[in-house]
């Protein structure tokens, strides 16, 4: 059998979780509208069964007040699933059903996952499945779409649907006389002249007019417009008399009696209450707690430090065997590779580049489970509620708040998706305000040059540095929103709604699911995106190379040396190939000699590397990067981050690589910048805050310039972004020079 | 001899990244499926996670 099941529901009603099990696809649980990808497509395999399933957004009703219920509801029209599974909360039933009815007023064939039954009944509210399904019309399963309980029974249910040959009718409500009457003259109409019929059921194309409803009317528009406007005109008239009877208007009349129809259905004895109603929930009970006004900060404060200190203290030792992995890995490529250019990509552009980004895999890998953890609990939802207040004050919203923690609020976001969370804004200002201001967080790609500077300068208190690295960031972004909605975009506030969910205990399965899915995405951009800028960065620090007059110049430094050395000294440190030996099999004197010709060669390849494309680049910039104590490697690395910020480790790694010339130097490159005479806590400091503030990557400033209309506000991100970096650099390095 | 095989990689390197680039713009130009970039699971793309809404920014 082949057939097409449509997952519909509620959203929070386990249809992701759901969708998961019977499809063994991966998708996040949120919380907030249109988590779920629209379309989403997945196959079903059991015995001879084999059923495309479809993913729709998760909505309340099928009206056409948000583009997620005109999605679902286009698509059940058009592609006309063989059946719909509509995924119920067992705890939340009544609310559940409205949703439920629609799918039946359309008459597509539909049978209920009645989901979360745990949780109701955990909650004393037990459901008398058979009783609701005779009521209903419909199968009704029992399912608990976490542990997959009940899945095979639902499956079995659906199939049973596609194969039964009998199409259910639409199912018809009694919405009042002044209602019922106007859909009897509209249903005649409109099967008289076959409008709309081939898509829509005739009595639901005359309960959308009457409810208003823009895409259906449009269509209608543009399909027969006399019969639409005689539609309307219906319409107009049943607004009026109901206006003036009731004192209400035909939608809010009509959802009345679909719920005093779901209602109707409950109280024959549907759900049984084993417990006190008034007795709060578990999730109030605890959200007394986590949203209180004061414990509810100081709480969310300790949670995410204490995130951060389980991330550095567990990774810690991960990430020293995967820099001695790579340190390894470029002692064998050192010791058994010819000198010359493609030794030098291998070692310098490749392990050194790469190596620096996958180095910190483990420690990205605990801080995503981290957050997925508090993402799969629910808990980030109380952060968004209780972070509203302050959002307001700096001219924000609620919604904003999930913008900034999908952008890297806490650590390890992006702020393309970021950008685009900004959709879930209704006022114009605040959506454009929240926009400009997301890239400011601590996406996944700016988290390696955090780690590798605290590694570095800070190794005494990474936890705290982290954490106040994200308050810096937060501050920032308040502050700037604030600037912004006094000067350029100005505006009133708009209120904000938000559901929060009950609170889950997450399965070990989802964590690691969720954990694995960002850490390999983080891995293959390392090896795809990362690899391929390390090497042109590699070839922009590497050629020209030195013109040949200079390099004699070095020649005849490293000969005078050599001649003035008695030749019992410089056989000494000349191995039979002329390459120099261990130095603690050497002499003191060749020792010293050794040392003074490495420092030769120290200077010649920072000069070449002065010399390059990208050195001069770079020195051409530190005439002003200098006031913020950078110097022009750095200023390289930071150009390269406008593609990635990963770049600005990976380029580190080339740069310091290419100008180490002894073998037995090169050791990480948190060691190498700690012992890098340029560099200090203040420099690092200075540098963290400009790549905490500097213009978005590329593709941010894109999607900003898409989601705003405009290239100019792209434009805009990047100027206002570096300008802010730099003033705060300066400003820190500069009274930290004085001070310290 | 090192000088082409450096020279071929570092080609191939930059058409690689030129089209990843120019796909990730297009992507995101368009605003109809996602950039791709590293917080998008596979197969998934953050941009259908939230739909175009009617509130447009007109500037």
């Amino acid at each position: 059998m082949n057939a097409t099941i449509a997952l519909a529901g509620n959203p929070n009603s386990g249809k992701t979780t759901l969708f998961n099990e019977l499809t063994g696809a991966r998708q996040h649980v949120g919380n907030y509208p249109g988590v779920t990808v629209e379309k989403k497509e997945g196959t079903y395999k059991q015995d001879d069964i084999s059923l495309k399933i479809v993913d729709l957004p998760g909505t309340y009703s099928l009206t056409a007040y948000s583009l997620e219920e005109v999605v679902a509801r286009d698509f059940l029209v058009q592609e006309k699933p063989e059946t719909v599974i509509d995924i119920v909360d067992a705890s939340n039933l009544e609310r559940n059903l409205y949703l439920m009815l629609q799918f039946m007023e359309l008459g597509i064939p539909v049978c209920m996952a009645l989901n979360m039954i745990d949780v109701s009944e955990k909650r004393g509210i037990e459901i008398d499945t058979k009783k609701l399904s005779e009521l209903l019309g419909i199968p009704v399963v029992p399912t608990i779409a976490r542990t997959g309980k009940g899945k095979q029974e639902l499956m079995k249910a659906a199939a049973d649907l596609v194969g039964s040959n009998t199409k259910p009718l639409p199912l018809e409500i009694s919405y009042g006389d002044d209602i019922d009457n106007a859909l009897a003259e509209m249903e005649v109409m409109i099967t008289d002249a076959m409008f709309l019929t081939q898509t829509y059921p005739a009595r639901w194309t005359a309960l959308k007019y009457l409810e208003n409803d823009e895409q259906i009317r449009s269509i209608g528009d543009a399909k027969n417009p006399g019969l639409s406007a005689k539609l309307k005109k219906i319409t107009d008239r049943v607004s009026s008399h109901i206006s003036n009877t009731l004192n209400t208007y035909p939608e809010a009349v009509i959802a009345d009696h679909r719920y005093g129809y779901i209602r109707s259905i409950i109280r024959q004895d549907v759900i049984t209450y084993q417990q006190d109603q008034d007795r709060l929930r578990i999730s109030d009970k605890i959200d007394r707690i986590v949203t209180n006004r004061f414990a509810g900060p100081l709480l969310m404060i300790a949670i995410i430090f204490g995130l951060y200190q389980f991330t550095f203290t567990y990774s810690e030792t991960p990430v020293g065997w995967l820099e001695s992995f790579f340190g390894w890995v470029g002692g064998i490529a050192e010791t058994n590779l010819p000198d010359g250019l493609v030794k030098s990509l291998i070692i310098s552009g490749i392990i050194d580049g790469v190596g620096g980004v996958l180095g910190f895999v483990p420690l990205i890998m605990f801080m995503f489970l981290g957050i997925s953890l508090l993402e799969d609990s629910g808990y980030l939802a109380r952060v968004a509620f209780m972070l509203d207040r302050v959002f307001r004050i700096f001219g924000l919203h609620g919604s904003s708040v999930m913008a900034f923690i999908v952008s890297g609020g806490i650590a390890g976001g992006c702020a393309v998706p970021g950008v685009m969370a900004t959709r879930t804004l209704k006022s114009p200002k605040e959506r454009l305000a929240t926009l400009l201001t997301v890239p400011f967080m601590n996406c996944g790609a700016k988290l390696p040059v955090f780690v590798l500077l605290i590694a570095a300068f800070f190794a005494e208190n990474k936890a705290m540095m982290m954490f106040i690295i994200t308050l810096i960031a937060w501050g920032g972004a308040l502050l700037a929103a604030k600037f912004l909605r006094m000067t350029v975009i100005k505006g009133a506030s708009t209120p904000f709604i938000m559901e929060l969910p009950p609170y889950h205990l997450p399965t070990f399965k989802g964590l690691a699911i969720h954990t694995w899915e960002r850490t390999w995405q983080y891995i293959k951009k390392a090896g795809t995106v990362i690899l391929g800028i390390s090497i042109i960065l590699w070839a922009m620090m590497t050629f020209p190379g030195l013109p040949e007059t200079q390099t004699q110049i070095f020649e005849q430094q490293r000969q005078t040396l050599l001649s003035a050395a008695p030749s019992a000294v410089v056989a000494e440190i000349e191995a039979p190939d002329g390459k120099k030996d261990d130095e603690t099999e050497i002499s003191e004197p060749a020792q010293q000699l050794n040392d003074k010709l490495l420092a030769v060669d120290r200077v010649e390849a920072e000069t070449a590397l002065k010399h390059s494309i990208a050195g001069r680049f770079g020195t051409a910039l530190e005439g002003l990067t200098q006031f913020a104590g950078f110097d022009w490697r750095t200023n390289i690395a930071l150009v390269g981050g406008f593609a990635a910020k990963e770049v600005v480790v990976s380029t580190l790694g080339t740069a310091y690589s290419l100008g180490e010339v002894d073998p037995e130097e090169i050791g990480s490159l948190s060691d190498v910048l700690a012992n890098d005479p340029g560099w200090n806590p203040l420099v690092a400091f200075s540098l963290i805050i400009f790549t905490i503030f500097y213009a978005p990557c590329f593709v941010a400033v894109v999607c900003i310039a898409r989601e705003a209309g405009s290239w100019k506000w792209g434009a805009f991100s990047m100027v206002f972004n570096t300008v802010i970096a730099f003033i705060l650099s300066i400003t820190v390095y500069q009274i930290g020079s004085i001070i310290l | 001899m090192d000088i082409i095989i450096v020279s071929i990689i570092i080609a191939a390197a930059a058409l690689y990244i030129g089209n990843i680039f120019f796909q990730k713009f297009k992507a995101a130009r368009s605003g109809k499926s996602g950039c791709g970039c590293s917080t998008c699971p596979e197969g998934k793309n953050c941009n259908a996670a939230y739909p175009s809404s009617n509130n447009s920014l007109n500037q």
